[in-house]
């Protein structure tokens, strides 16, 4: 599905660190993107390959 | 103030008083931004002054006054219960709406936003125009937000008058109607009909499309239009307002419906057709600002418009005319300015119906979450498996759950009944965080409340329901 899964408190962080979150690997539950994903995703570990 | 040609410097400017525009100066001002709000008409703008707050104010009235006169069920009788209307009103008007907006002065003058009350034109997209009663005043600006809001539309062959009148007339009668026409049975018209009812009025409501409340799904409308039948509100739909008279101790009111002209005779008619932005007369033009063919500015996701020192939120940009998401747009377009990485994003906006029962919506319906793709099924509990409701006396309603097939998370609910209004927030919070119908479940919802039924629901989503 097209829906972002995530927490608006983590939304808002992932536009403020400039992360795309459709980029994002996530580790929560029912394919939730955490703030530590948005990290790991940051720290350059998990980039999405198309 | 002093009158001058010598422009006083702020930081941020914002137009417009309403939930908007205050909550904007207010964020803007907890930014560190120096600022200042213009108001022509009244702070708080409509939502506080003529429209969410007052209207709320007679519908409570109208409850009080209804079951005080309906009480048999419980053993309660009273005899000669009456009705001192312009008590009513003078507690609408001074211990509601002026409460709430001497609040909001309080608020804007604690967060040192300077409150200017007169009219605003632009000059250029850094210079403001202020006419005061008594002066006119030059402001220079970084950024403005512009909030001016809505105002109801006049139809044709309906011109407001003492007889005929919008929300805001409908709102300060100072008698209950006998007869009381209404023009439009959208969210406005079906709850001030309701109110009236209540008070005591012989409701009429004129709806042009097939059905009342069009934005809410036909099951939830149904329980609205058997507590109409039920007060004797007559509700004609697929109607064609023709035309008022003012007979000057009446109105006459003209339409067509099944292919034939129809007039009631009324003692006033409101007209609650619809709202059209505040957007003339502000000299937006001159700035060449992008706006819609519906007149609605044209804003990106920070509420910014094409001109970057000019900013717009509310009922004047695109989207659902409600108070909340004004609010909501002014916290990011006052961040935004402040050069916060914020936007607008939210996956549900609630919009809510307070009638008789009341009915709230967030996120998808099922056949929108289809429409967007989505493989979701619904999950409906009724409120008459509800011990609270019970109790109330008030079972009629349901919590509908809208969930993806996949994994249950919740994309949008519906729920119609007492206290919809409340109870749609908890799963407004579901669907903004992506919840799914387990954490719902495994929520311990406190017993009994009618909060439960969105439990039940949740365990219905999950193939388990206890209490059907």
């Amino acid at each position: 599905t097209g829906i972002v899964r995530a927490l608006p408190s983590v939304r808002r962080y992932a536009r403020q660190q400039q992360v795309d979150l459709s980029q994002v690997v996530a580790t929560g539950p029912n394919n939730k993107i955490l703030k530590s994903d948005v990290d790991a995703y940051l720290a350059g570990g998990t980039k999405v390959t198309a | 103030m002093v009158v001058g040609d010598f422009a006083v410097e702020l930081d941020t400017v914002v137009i417009g008083a309403g939930p908007g525009g205050y909550v904007a100066a207010i964020r803007a001002a907890q930014m560190g931004q120096k600022v200042a709000i213009i108001e022509r008409e009244y702070i708080g703008g409509v939502c506080l002054n003529v429209g969410c707050i007052p209207s709320k104010a007679l519908i409570n009235a109208g409850h009080r006054f209804h079951e005080a006169k309906h009480g048999d069920i419980f053993g309660i009788t009273s005899e000669n219960v009456t009705l001192d209307f312009s008590k009513t009103q003078e507690w609408k008007d001074n211990g509601v709406v002026n409460k709430l907006t001497s609040g909001i002065r309080m608020l804007l003058k604690k967060n040192k936003v300077e409150i200017i009350e007169g009219e605003a034109f632009f000059v250029d997209e850094n210079t403001l125009r202020v006419m005061t009663e008594e002066s006119a005043q030059t402001y220079s600006f970084n950024n403005a937000i512009v909030a001016t809001g809505s105002r109801p539309i006049e139809i044709k062959g309906f011109k407001f008058g003492k007889r005929i009148i919008d929300s805001t007339g409908g709102l300060n009668l100072t008698e209950v109607p006998k007869k009381l026409v209404i023009v439009g049975g959208g969210v406005i018209g079906a709850e001030l009909g309701g109110a009236y009812a209540n008070l005591g009025s012989e409701v009429t409501i004129l709806e042009g499309s097939p059905q009342i409340l069009p934005t809410f799904e036909k099951d939830m409308v149904k329980l609205v239009e058997k507590d109409f039948k039920e007060k004797g509100i007559t509700t004609v739909t697929k109607a064609m307002a023709k035309e008022a008279i003012d007979n000057g101790d009446s109105v006459t009111v003209k339409y067509e419906a099944n292919g034939k002209e129809e007039a009631i005779e009324a003692d006033y008619v409101m007209v609650t057709v619809g709202r059209r932005p505040n957007t003339d007369d502000l000299g937006l033009e001159i700035l060449g600002i992008d706006m819609t063919d519906r007149g609605l500015v044209k804003v990106d996701n920070q509420g910014r418009t094409n001109v970057k020192s000019v900013w717009a939120i509310g009922d004047i940009v695109p989207g659902a005319a409600l108070a909340h998401k004004a609010s909501y747009e002014a916290k990011i377009a006052a961040e935004a300015i402040s050069g916060k990485a914020v936007a607008v994003d939210y996956i549900g906006m609630p919009a809510v119906a307070f009638t008789d029962p009341e009915l709230a919506t967030v996120g998808y319906t099922e056949k929108e979450a289809k429409e967007a793709g989505l493989d979701v099924k619904s999950s409906k509990f009724s409120l008459a498996g509800n011990g609270r409701a019970i109790s109330l006396n008030k079972m009629d309603g349901f919590v509908r759950l809208v969930t993806t097939k996949e994994d249950n998370v919740l994309v949008g609910a519906q729920v119609a009944g007492v206290s919809a209004s409340d109870i749609i927030a908890e799963l407004g919070l579901a669907v903004e965080s992506g919840m799914n119908a387990e954490d719902i479940a495994l929520t311990i919802h406190s017993h009994p409340s009618l909060s439960e039924v969105t439990m039940d629901a949740a365990e219905l989503a999950l193939g388990l329901p206890i209490h059907m």
